[in-house]
C-alpha cells in the first residue's frame, strides 16, 4: 500500500555460466536459470516459479503492468487507489452481509456524485448543499460500514505468518508482494484469485482520505516535494510528469466507478504475472495455481501509451525555495529499459558513482569536497523513454552550484577520456556483487524476475544483465555520454534554503 | 476456524453491533480462505554454527552457506557512544565515519576504495550505542585478496588527518540537515525525552563538539576498546568452517589484548514523566505524533505478554489503532503502536501517527483511547489467538537467511544471551494468556507517563495541545558553530610584547607576595544559577599551590566538598562520596591559573614560564583591554588586561561544561591589597554568555596555613 519508488535498477545480472567459470564452489547458485519454471495459465495469467527450498518459505509478487504512467486528466492518483483498494476485501472476505453492503455502497456512491457535481458547480457551488451532501455521505460511509470486517485481507495473511504484507504503485507498475510459510502458498493463491476476479472497492471514500494523509506525508519531506515539481519540468507530454500519488484534486473527485473501470482495464489475467521464489514444488503447485488464479477474468492486454514525450529544445530549471538544506537534481532525457543501449546507461552509473573509487565520488566527494553524498540512477521510469539523473547532495556551507559545475565537470570528462581498464574491471565486479544481493532474497529474487519478464519482455533478461554489460565498450560509453549529456536535453531541479516561510492559514487558536 | 474468532474480535473492539459479528460467523463458511488445509510445514534446518574462540581472546561465529559464492564478515566490538569519555560527544559517530575512509597503516583509504571496488567488495564501519561494527564481503575468490584488508582494519586503522577532516565536513553536514527529515527529528527528540538528552542512547553532538574533536581522540578510543577480547566475528558463507578458522587465525594473530576490558558504565535510566512537547516545523503538511515512554529488556519475563500485547494494540492490518485511526477514522496513513526491548537496558514502547494539523487532537486523543482501553478489559480471545498466531506461524522468517541467523547469534554473544534465546521467546510467546496481557497493559503501559511529541504547525490545530495538559515547546534551532579564532601568526614581536605585558601586570599585583605565595584560602558567597533558579551558597576554599584545592559549600542538600589533590579528584555530599572522572580531573587542573586574579599565571610570567602573544587592543565585557593569549598545554587561553596593563580584567577560554565543550568567560572585579598582593574580591563566570556563577568574597588570606585533612579522603560509603 506503499507508494514508494522503486530503485530496483534491474540489478545487472550475470549469467550464470560466466559467474561460474570463476566461481564454481557456491553450489545453490548453480542452474539458477534453468530450474525457473513458467506457465501461462490459459487464461492469459504467466506464472514463473524459483525453486530454493532452504528454507521453508517463499516469497511471492503479483506484477500488474499497470502504473501512473497510465492515468490521464481528472485521473491521476488513481492507478494508486486501485492498489489500496485492493486490499478491501471481496464478495466474501471483509463482509458480514454483502448484499446489503452492496445495497449502501450503491447509495455512497449516489450521494458522493452528487457532492462531486455540486463542488464543481460553476460559477459556484451552493455551500449549504455541499454541506448537506457531505452529511448525507458520512451517514451513508457509516451504514455502509456496518456489513465491514476492517482490514480481513491483512488480518487473515498476518495471522497465517506473513512478512512484509504490502504494495507499492510506481510510474510503470503496481506490484503486491509478501512472503508466507511455505505450506500456505493456497492461502496466497486464494487470495489473490478472490481479489483479482470479484475485489470490492468498500469503505471507498475513507480510504482516499487515508491515501491523501500519504501524499501530505510525502509532501512532509523536501526531496518529494522537488520532485513532485520537477518530473512535470521534465516532462511536457509524457505521464512520468505526474508523480504516482496524483493531486489532491483528482483524489477527491475520482468516484469508486472511476476506479473499477481501471480495474475492468487493466486487472484482466494477461494483464497480470505472479512470481513465486522459494520453497515450492512446481509438480503440486501448479495444478493448485491453475484452479485459482486461472480463475481471474482474462480481460484483455491494455495497449501501451501513446503519448511520446517529444525531444526537448532548451535546458529547463526549476529552483525550489525551501527551509530544508540544499539539493540538485540534474537530469538527461534518455530512451526506455528496451533500448539496445541500456545496458550502456547501467555501464555509466556504475563508472560514474558505484562505489568510492567512482569518479563523481572522487571528484566532489573525497577531492573537491564539494558533496556529502552524489550518485546517479535511472529508475524513475523504465517502461517509456526516461530520465538518466544525477544527484549531490551539498556538504555545509557549500552550494548546488558547485556541485553542479563539478558534476558537469565529471560528465565532460567522461566524453573526453575513455574508461581505464581498471575501471571496466571494476564495473564488472561491482556488477557480479550486484546480482549476488538481488538474489540473496527470495523476495529480491521474485522481484526481479516480474520486472525482467514485465519491462523487457523475458524473465530471462535477469540473467543475461552482466553479458550485456560485458558487451559494452569503452566507446560505447562515449558515445552514448556524447549523444546523452547534452545541455538542451537536460533539466535541473534545485532545493535553495531559504529562512522559514511565515505560517499560512488561519491565525492561532 | 480462526477466523470466526477473529471476526468476533474484529467487530467487538470496533464496536460494531454484535449482531454483525454473529452474521460473520454464518457467513463465515463462503469465505474461500476457511476451506483450506494447509501441509504440515517443511522443517526448519537451522544451520550448523561454529563457535570457537582464538588465543587472543577474540571469539568467532562461524556458519557455512554454500547458496552464493560469497563471504560476509561482521565485527561487533565492544564500546560505542556508551564509551565516549565525558566532554566528547559526536566521538563515536567522527569514529565510524573517519574509520573506513581513514585506512590503515598498511593502505591509505584512497588505495582501499581502488582495492575493494575493482574486487567487487565491501568493508564499512559503523558505531551504534553499545557497539562498533566492522562489517566486510567479499565474492569467494577474492577472500584471500580482502581478508588481511579487513583484519588490519580491526587492527591498524590509520585515522589518516585529512579523512578524519572530511568525515568532520560530512558530520556538520549532517548537523546542518538533521532537522529536514520529520521522522528522524522525531525519533532523535522522542529519545531524549525518554533517556535524557545525555545518554548515549540519545546523544545528540553538535558543531562545537565535533570541532573539538582531534585524530588523536580517535585513535585512543580505538587502542582502548578494539581489542581481540572484546571482539565477536562472525563469518558466514562459501568456505569450510576449519579453513575459515584457520585462516582467521593467522589473520589476527598479531593482535593482542593487554590489561582487562576497560569499564564502560552503564547508563542510568528512569522511568519517563508524562509530557506534552510541541516542535514547530512549518514545512509539514501534517502533524507528526510520537508517543512513548520507557519499556523493557528483551529478557523481562513480561516481555512475551507485552509483544503480543503491542501487537494487538498497534501491529499489523488488523490492529486496534490501525482500524481505528486509519481504516475507519480515515486520519492516517501511519498508525501503529509498537515496542522495542533493549538487550541489556529498557527499550521503548511507543505510538505513531501523522495526520493533517486539523485533525491533530482528533488523531491523539483517538490513539489514547486505543491505549487505555487496554488496560480497561482483557483483550477477546480472538485477538490472542491472532497475534500468537502471527509470531508463531512467522517463526520460519526467523531462519530464512543466514545473514539474519548469525546477526541474531553475534547479538546473543555480545549480550550474554543464550544461544536458543528466541527459541525459550517463542515458547513463552505459546504460554501467554489474556490475564496476562491485561496484567502487563497495566503493569507496563503508562499512558499518563508518555512523553507526547507534536511536530507541526500549531496555528493550524484542530484543538490547542493544552488540551492534554501543559505544553513544552522544544525548539530544535540548531546552535551555531563559535566563530573560529583566527590566531594572529605568532611573531617575535608579539611574544615579547605578550611576555612583557604579563610581567608588567605581575609586578603591579605584588612580586614579592606572588614569589612567596604558597596557599590562598578564601569566603564568600556564590550565586548559581542553576535549572532551578539561582542559589546562594555560602561556601570556602583552600588553594595550595600550585594543584590542591579544597572548596567546601553550603547547599540546600548539605554540604558539599570537592577536591582536587594534584592528580586526583573526589567529591562527598553527606555520607556520599565519589571519585571524579580523569576528564574531570583534568577540566579542574586546567582552570587553576585563574585563581586569585590569576595568581599563578603571574607567578610564572615574572619566572618566564608562559608563552605569551600580544594580540592587541581589545574590548572585554565593555572595558578597554590588551588582549595577551597564552599556550597552556596544547590549548590557548585568552588573558585580558587593563589598558595599562595593571590589573588581570579576566580570562577567555574554550572549556569542558556540563553542557559539553564551550566558551567560559571569567571576569574579575573589586581588588583590593591583602598581604602585598592585589586580589580580586568578586568575580563573574559565564558559558556561552550566561552568567552562571557570581562570587564575592568576605575575606581572603594568604599564607594562612591549613590542614593536611582537608586532602585526606575519607572512606567511601558505597555509592548509591
Amino acid at each position: 500500500m506503499k507508494d514508494r519508488m522503486r530503485h530496483v535498477r534491474l540489478l545487472g545480472a550475470a549469467a550464470p555460466f560466466l559467474l561460474l567459470a570463476g566461481m564454481a564452489s557456491g553450489q545453490g547458485f548453480k542452474d539458477l536459470e534453468r530450474q525457473v519454471v513458467e506457465k501461462t495459465l490459459p487464461n492469459g495469467l504467466k506464472v514463473i516459479l524459483l525453486p530454493r527450498p532452504s528454507a521453508p518459505v517463499i516469497s511471492m509478487v503479483t506484477y500488474a503492468d499497470v502504473g501512473g504512467v497510465d492515468e490521464n486528466q481528472n485521473a491521476t492518483g488513481l492507478a494508486h487507489i486501485f492498489e489500496h483498494m485492493a486490499f478491501k476485501g471481496t464478495t466474501t472476505i471483509g463482509t458480514t452481509d454483502y448484499a446489503k453492503e452492496s445495497e449502501a455502497m450503491k447509495r455512497e456512491d449516489q450521494v458522493f456524485l452528487a457532492l462531486r457535481a455540486e463542488r464543481l458547480h460553476r460559477p459556484k457551488p451552493d455551500e449549504a448543499k455541499v454541506k448537506q451532501l457531505e452529511a448525507a455521505l458520512k451517514q451513508a460511509e457509516d451504514d455502509a460500514g456496518k456489513y465491514v470486517v476492517p482490514n480481513e485481507i491483512g488480518e487473515i495473511i498476518e495471522r497465517e505468518g506473513g512478512q512484509g504484507l504490502n504494495a507499492f504503485t510506481s510510474f510503470d507498475q503496481t506490484v503486491y508482494h509478501y512472503s508466507l510459510p511455505s505450506n500456505k502458498l493456497e492461502l496466497w493463491a486464494t487470495i489473490e484469485a478472490e481479489r483479482f476476479s470479484h475485489p470490492v472497492l468498500r469503505e471507498f471514500y475513507k480510504e482516499k482520505d487515508v491515501i491523501m494523509e500519504e501524499k501530505r506525508m510525502g509532501q512532509s519531506q523536501p526531496t518529494y516535494r522537488l520532485l513532485d515539481d520537477f518530473m512535470p519540468v521534465a516532462f511536457k507530454a509524457s505521464m512520468y510528469r505526474s508523480f504516482v500519488i496524483g493531486h489532491m484534486s483528482d483524489l477527491r473527485g475520482i468516484s469508486r466507478d472511476d476506479a473499477k473501470a481501471w480495474f475492468a482495464k487493466y486487472y484482466g489475467a494477461k494483464n497480470l504475472t505472479s512470481v513465486i521464489v522459494g520453497d515450492v514444488d512446481p509438480a503440486t503447485a501448479l495444478p493448485m495455481l491453475a484452479r485459482t488464479l486461472g480463475r481471474i477474468p482474462p480481460g484483455e492486454k491494455p495497449g501501451p501509451v501513446i503519448t511520446e514525450e517529444p525531444p526537448q529544445r532548451a535546458e529547463k530549471r526549476i529552483t525550489m525555495e525551501d527551509p530544508s538544506q540544499p539539493f540538485v537534481f540534474i537530469a538527461y532525457h534518455k530512451p526506455a529499459i528496451t533500448d539496445p543501449d541500456n545496458a550502456v546507461y547501467d555501464a555509466i552509473t556504475d563508472v560514474l558513482a558505484e562505489g568510492r573509487s567512482t569518479r563523481m565520488y572522487k571528484a566532489l566527494v573525497k577531492e573537491k569536497k564539494v558533496a556529502l553524498a552524489t550518485g546517479a540512477f535511472t529508475e524513475l521510469g523504465q517502461k517509456y523513454p526516461g530520465l538518466f539523473m544525477f544527484y549531490a547532495v551539498p556538504n555545509k556551507g557549500r552550494t548546488n552550484a558547485e556541485c553542479e559545475a563539478a558534476i558537469y565537470e565529471v560528465i565532460e570528462d567522461l566524453k573526453a577520456r575513455p574508461v581505464t581498464a581498471d575501471e571496466l574491471e571494476a564495473l564488472k565486479a561491482k556488477e557480479k556483487a550486484k546480482f549476488l544481493d538481488s538474489i540473496d532474497s527470495n523476495m529480491g529474487m521474485a522481484m526481479s524476475l516480474a520486472f525482467a519478464e514485465n519491462l523487457e519482455g523475458d524473465w530471462r533478461e535477469t540473467f543475461r544483465d552482466l553479458d550485456k554489460i560485458d558487451a559494452v565498450t569503452p566507446a560505447d560509453i562515449q558515445r552514448v555520454a556524447v549523444k546523452t549529456f547534452v545541455k538542451s536535453n537536460r533539466t535541473v531541479g534545485t532545493i535553495e534554503t531559504v529562512a522559514e516561510k511565515p505560517a499560512e492559514g488561519p491565525a492561532a487558536k | 476456524m480462526r477466523i470466526n474468532q477473529a471476526l468476533v474480535m474484529v467487530a467487538a473492539l470496533a464496536s460494531v453491533a454484535l449482531a454483525g459479528s454473529l452474521a460473520a460467523a454464518e457467513r463465515a463458511p463462503k469465505n474461500p480462505v476457511d476451506r483450506l488445509v494447509y501441509p504440515k510445514l517443511h522443517d526448519i534446518k537451522p544451520p550448523a554454527v561454529v563457535r570457537e574462540t582464538l588465543p587472543n581472546g577474540m571469539k568467532l561465529l562461524l556458519i557455512e552457506d554454500h547458496d552464493l559464492p560469497e563471504v560476509v564478515f561482521r565485527a561487533l566490538v565492544r564500546g560505542g557512544v556508551d564509551a565516549e569519555p565525558k566532554g566528547e560527544r559526536g566521538l563515536a559517530a567522527l569514529f565510524g565515519a573517519a574509520y573506513r575512509s581513514g585506512g590503515t597503516t598498511a593502505m591509505s583509504g584512497d588505495q582501499v576504495d581502488e582495492l575493494l571496488d575493482r574486487l567487487g567488495a565491501e568493508i564499512d564501519t559503523s558505531v551504534a550505542e553499545e557497539y562498533g561494527v566492522v562489517s566486510g564481503k567479499t565474492l569467494t575468490e577474492n577472500l584471500d585478496r580482502m581478508l588481511p584488508v579487513y583484519a588490519d582494519f580491526l587492527m591498524s586503522p590509520a585515522f589518516a588527518q585529512d579523512k578524519v577532516d572530511l568525515a568532520k565536513t560530512h558530520l556538520r553536514g549532517a548537523i546542518a540537515r538533521r532537522n529536514d527529515q520529520v521522522f528522524a527529528v522525531a525519533g532523535r527528540e522522542m529519545r531524549k525525552l525518554i533517556y535524557g538528552a545525555d545518554s548515549p542512547f540519545a546523544r545528540q553532538y553538535e558543531y562545537d563538539d565535533i570541532d573539538a574533536l582531534t585524530r588523536a581522540d580517535l585513535l585512543a578510543f580505538h587502542r582502548t576498546y578494539y581489542r581481540p577480547d572484546g571482539t565477536i566475528l562472525t563469518a558466514a558463507g562459501d568456505f569450510k568452517a576449519g579453513e575459515m578458522k584457520a585462516k582467521l587465525a593467522k589473520a589476527f594473530a598479531g593482535w593482542k589484548a593487554s590489561g582487562p576490558l576497560p569499564v564502560i558504565p552503564r547508563p542510568a535510566t528512569a522511568p519517563t514523566t508524562g509530557s506534552i512537547n510541541y516542535v514547530e516545523k512549518k514545512d509539514l503538511e501534517q502533524t507528526f505524533i510520537i508517543m512513548a515512554h520507557l519499556g523493557m529488556r528483551l529478557d523481562d519475563p513480561d516481555y512475551p505478554a507485552v509483544n503480543l500485547m503491542s501487537e494487538i494494540l498497534g501491529g499489523g492490518f488488523a490492529s486496534r489503532i490501525f482500524v481505528n485511526v486509519r481504516t475507519k477514522k480515515g486520519l492516517a496513513y501511519n498508525a501503529s503502536g509498537w515496542t522495542s526491548p533493549g538487550m541489556d537496558h529498557p527499550g521503548v514502547v511507543g505510538f505513531f501517527t501523522s495526520t493533517k494539523p486539523e485533525t491533530t487532537a482528533e488523531a491523539l486523543a483517538a490513539t489514547l483511547e486505543e491505549i487505555r482501553k487496554i488496560r480497561e478489559a482483557p483483550v477477546t480471545d480472538a485477538e490472542l489467538k491472532r497475534a500468537k498466531d502471527g509470531y508463531l506461524n512467522g517463526y520460519a522468517f526467523e531462519y530464512d537467511s543466514t545473514a539474519k541467523i548469525v546477526d541474531r547469534l553475534a547479538g546473543y554473544e555480545f549480550y550474554g544471551y543464550p544461544q536458543d534465546f528466541n527459541v525459550k521467546l517463542r515458547d513463552a510467546i505459546e504460554r501467554v494468556t489474556k490475564e496476562d496481557i491485561l496484567r502487563v497493559a497495566q503493569k507496563d503501559l503508562h499512558p499518563e507517563n508518555l512523553a507526547i511529541i507534536a511536530i507541526g504547525r500549531a496555528d493550524q490545530f484542530d484543538k490547542p495541545l493544552s488540551t492534554f495538559g501543559k505544553v513544552n515547546t522544544i525548539d530544535i534551532t540548531i546552535p551555531e558553530p563559535k566563530p573560529k579564532e583566527t590566531a594572529a601568526e605568532a611573531t617575535p614581536e608579539s611574544l615579547a610584547r605578550g611576555r612583557t605585558l604579563l610581567v608588567a601586570a605581575a609586578k603591579a599585583a605584588g612580586e614579592a607576595a606572588l614569589a612567596g605565595l604558597k596557599d590562598i584560602t578564601s569566603e564568600g558567597v556564590t550565586t548559581a544559577n542553576t535549572p532551578m533558579g539561582a542559589m546562594e551558597l555560602n561556601g570556602k576554599a583552600t588553594f595550595v599551590l600550585p594543584d590542591r584545592v579544597h572548596n567546601e559549600m553550603v547547599t540546600p542538600m548539605g554540604a558539599m566538598v570537592q577536591v582536587l589533590d594534584r592528580d586526583a579528584a573526589w567529591m562527598t555530599m553527606g555520607e556520599r562520596q565519589r571519585s571524579l572522572p580523569p576528564s574531570a580531573v583534568e577540566e579542574m587542573r586546567s582552570g587553576l591559573f585563574t585563581e586569585a586574579g590569576c595568581a599563578l599565571l603571574l607567578r610564572e610570567a615574572l619566572a618566564g614560564k608562559v608563552t605569551a602573544q600580544a594580540l592587541g587592543k581589545a574590548k572585554f565585557e565593555g572595558r578597554d583591554a590588551e588582549d595577551v593569549q597564552v599556550q597552556l598545554g596544547d590549548k590557548p587561553v585568552h588573558v585580558y588586561l587593563s589598558a595599562d596593563a595593571g590589573e588581570v580584567l579576566g580570562v577567555r577560554r574554550m572549556a569542558q561544561t556540563p553542557e559539553g565543550p564551550a566558551e567560559v568567560v571569567e571576569s574579575f572585579g573589586a581588588y583590593q591589597t591583602v598581604a602585598g598582593l592585589r586580589v580580586p574580591f568578586e568575580s563573574t563566570e559565564k558559558v556561552k554568555g550566561e552568567v552562571k556563577a557570581e562570587i564575592k568574597a568576605t575575606s581572603i588570606k594568604l599564607n594562612a596555613g591549613y590542614s593536611e585533612d582537608l586532602f585526606k579522603r575519607p572512606a567511601a560509603a558505597p555509592a548509591k
